[in-house]
């Protein structure tokens, strides 16, 4: 495992703003931590880079404890802060060669690494410009660059598309996907569940400092799926298809709106065939048909009783 | 250490970035107050320099060189620079120049002549006035014009000479006058007050670039590479230190050459008193943001209490506390700064430089404890 946690714990006066957390993130991975505002992402985050004391338990990066290894482990890892985390008084190119430095790199390298890590982020015409003048877009960007200016192994991303526009935010999210093929193992947090949904090959799910949830999107899915749904829109109305379907091992409910069918099914039974024979036979076609997955927001909505958004 | 002098690059580069804040604030600011407080208050601490030049001139030499220096002084070209007043001995001479009754005091010795014709080094004795740089240096000019001038060439030639060329027969030897008891005039004194004060501000700049580094995302993003606390800590303070120390070198260098600001006989200690006195600013500020956790409101203190220690300090106008609170313009470690200063240049008691510099000293080691053990706070 890349990164290991083991019942990781962290308190603010009665706040438990972590609680028990155990996390495993193999090499290779894009890692989704979702959950709402201050469910305890970022402080996991923190203890993880070091920079905020760890309660109990411990934590594992490269197969070191973080405690007493912060410096050898860190200089391995990029991390993009939730906050913007970059000076103002520097140019885009000066904010890169500085944290380049602090990583270590030197000379003729920094300056390919500094050109390389604009142009990954689509900053290369601004690199003499102070971020005072960049947009909010730009700046996330930078923000994204000095976190990948020494090529860390570990690429930690912090809600790294709050509040910018969709070209950014497209331009951002494929920054992830192709750091990922580029071999970089990302752990990436938010409370869109659509990126997460999108980007990530695994999630743990957190609310109020637990995992309520951790694996891969289908199991996490099946966590709360009791049951599939599948909507048919049909050609001619008939009612007594209706109870026809009810009839097929398997259905649990159906009922019909004008000309579109909602059938509900045990989970994984396989009779959409059945399904589809029953309507044909009835004399009316299928004009359109789609199986209705749940998504992550579903999961934790069932989970919590809450939204994850307001 | 080369992390520490990456941090100190960068920070320097930002406030660098900042110049018109820096310019205007920390240097433009004192400068103009310097001049305008220095000008204004002028008769408050010295009666203005005559037009002419006052000097005193002792000639104990009764041959024939002594004569020609007699001759060269009274000419109508040197009368409209300087206004010759002879005095009867070299004691009186200095008396007069520390009364500030003449600007430099030519004294020529009884065996000039006689040295200048046996070809040995002979020398014009010049002394001049600690506060009076400009009479000074046209004294010196106009004596140096003689010792290696035309004049003094033909002069020999015609006394027939046996020297077959004129080499420069003698230098002028300079020496100020020990400035012990002597007051700094209005100039002086500004330029003392105003560069304490302007260091103080310094302050605020180690209050914004620390709190960065523990308040800010940009900081805590530092604190997350390999650097360690106490590389990041120092390169701060590095940081600091060069750019307020840099200001506090342009303020004197730029009072010597457009004020003609007298900074005293001993330049390398001004130096060290100002660096420690700027170290002081450094942890002061440091101390302020580290206490408050909040960089806005750790320099809106820092802008009163600067206002306020300069005030205390009679940095503004020269304040005169009754006499049972005399010492509570010691609380005011500018008061310290400016004790030590005034006293390296204007010859004051040595002794009590260096307990003010002691005091300082105490006060900086206090400042960074405190900021110290409040950083670990800041850590959660
Ligand atoms: N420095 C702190 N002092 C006190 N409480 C804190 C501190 N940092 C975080 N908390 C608390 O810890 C909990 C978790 O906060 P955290 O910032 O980790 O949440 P988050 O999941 O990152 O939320 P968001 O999506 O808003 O960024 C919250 O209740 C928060 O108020
Ligand atoms: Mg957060």
């Amino acid at each position: 495992m890349l990164v290991e946690t083991k019942n990781l714990v962290k308190r603010y006066g009665d706040v438990l703003a972590v609680d028990n957390v155990n996390l495993q993130i193999a090499e290779g991975e894009i890692f989704g931590l979702l959950g709402p505002n201050g469910a305890g992402k970022t402080t996991i985050i923190n203890m993880l880079i070091g920079l905020t004391k760890v309660d109990g338990g411990e934590i594992a990066i490269f197969g070191k404890k973080v405690n007493g290894n912060r410096e050898d482990v860190s200089s391995h890892i990029g991390i993009v802060p939730q906050e913007l985390a970059i000076y103002n008084d520097l140019t885009a190119a000066e904010n890169l060669a500085f944290f380049g430095k602090l990583y270590g790199i030197k000379g003729k390298l920094l300056q390919e690494r500094v050109t390389e890590a604009l142009e990954f982020t689509g900053l290369s015409d601004k690199r003499k410009i102070l971020p005072k003048k960049f947009s909010g877009g730009m700046k996330r960007r930078l923000n994204i660059a000095c976190a990948i200016v020494h090529q860390p192994k570990l690429i930690i991303m912090d809600e790294p598309t709050v509040g910018i526009d969709p070209q950014s935010r497209n331009h951002i999210l494929s920054s992830v996907q192709e750091l990922h093929s580029q071999g970089s193992t990302i752990i990436y947090t938010s409370h869109y569940m659509e990126e997460v949904e999108e980007l990530c090959t695994r999630v743990a799910i957190m609310d109020e400092g637990r995992i309520i949830a951790q694996g891969n999107k289908d199991e996490l899915k099946e966590l709360v799926s009791f049951e599939d749904r599948i909507v048919v829109e049909v050609s001619t109305v008939n009612f007594t298809l209706v109870d026809e379907i009810k009839r097929i091992g398997g259905v649990t409910d159906c009922f019909l709106a004008e000309n579109i069918l909602t059938i509900h099914m045990a989970k994984n039974s396989h009779i959409i065939g059945r399904v589809v024979d029953a309507i044909t036979g009835a004399g009316t076609e299928v004009v359109t048909l789609s199986a209705e997955k749940p998504t992550l927001e579903s999961v934790f909505l069932t989970l919590t009783g809450k939204k994850l958004r307001d | 250490m080369s992390r520490i002098l990456t941090i100190a690059k960068y920070i320097i580069l930002q406030h660098l970035r900042n110049l018109g804040i820096t310019l205007g604030q920390m240097l433009i600011f004192p400068i103009v107050v310097i001049l305008i407080l220095g000008m204004a208050l002028s008769p408050a601490f010295e009666e203005r320099e005559l037009d002419p030049t006052r000097v005193g001139y002792l000639n104990e030499d009764t041959g024939v060189m002594g004569g020609l220096v007699d001759d060269f002084l009274s000419r109508g070209e040197i009368a409209e620079l300087l206004e010759v007043k002879a005095v009867p001995s070299r004691e009186k001479g200095l008396e007069l120049l520390k009364d500030g009754e003449i600007s430099a005091l030519i004294h020529i010795e009884a065996d000039y002549s006689e040295q200048v014709l046996a070809g040995n080094k002979a020398e014009i004795k010049l002394t001049g006035h600690p506060g009076r740089q400009l009479g000074v240096a046209i004294v010196e000019t106009i004596m140096e014009s003689f010792t290696y001038g035309g004049n003094a060439t033909y002069a020999l030639a015609a006394m027939g000479s046996q020297l077959e060329y004129a080499p420069a027969f003698g230098s002028i030897e300079e020496h100020t006058v020990s400035a012990s008891g002597l007051k700094p005039n209005a100039m002086g004194y500004y330029a003392v007050t105003m560069l304490v004060m302007m260091a103080m501000y310094g302050a605020i700049y180690a209050a914004y670039d620390m709190g960065q580094n523990y308040m800010e995302p940009v900081g805590l993003r530092v604190m997350s590479t390999p650097v360690r606390p106490w590389e990041q800590y120092a390169g701060t303070v590095l940081a600091n230190l060069v750019t307020v120390y840099l200001q506090a070198l342009i303020i004197i260098a730029f009072t010597y050459f457009a004020f003609d600001v007298y900074w005293g006989p001993n330049l390398p200690l001004i130096l060290l008193i100002v660096f420690v006195h700027v170290t002081l600013a450094v942890g002061l500020g440091t101390m302020a943001v580290m206490l408050t956790r909040d960089i806005a409101r750790a320099s809106g203190l820092l802008n009163i209490l600067v206002v306020a220690l300069t005030f205390l300090a009679g940095g503004y106008f020269e304040v005169n506390l009754p006499g049972s609170f005399q010492w509570g313009q010691y609380l005011s470690p500018n008061f310290l700064a400016q004790t030590a200063l005034f006293n390296t240049i204007y010859g004051g008691p040595r002794n009590e430089t260096l307990v003010m510099l002691a005091a300082m000293a105490g006060i900086i080691l206090v400042t960074f404890t405190v900021s110290m053990l409040a950083q670990r706070r800041v850590v959660q």
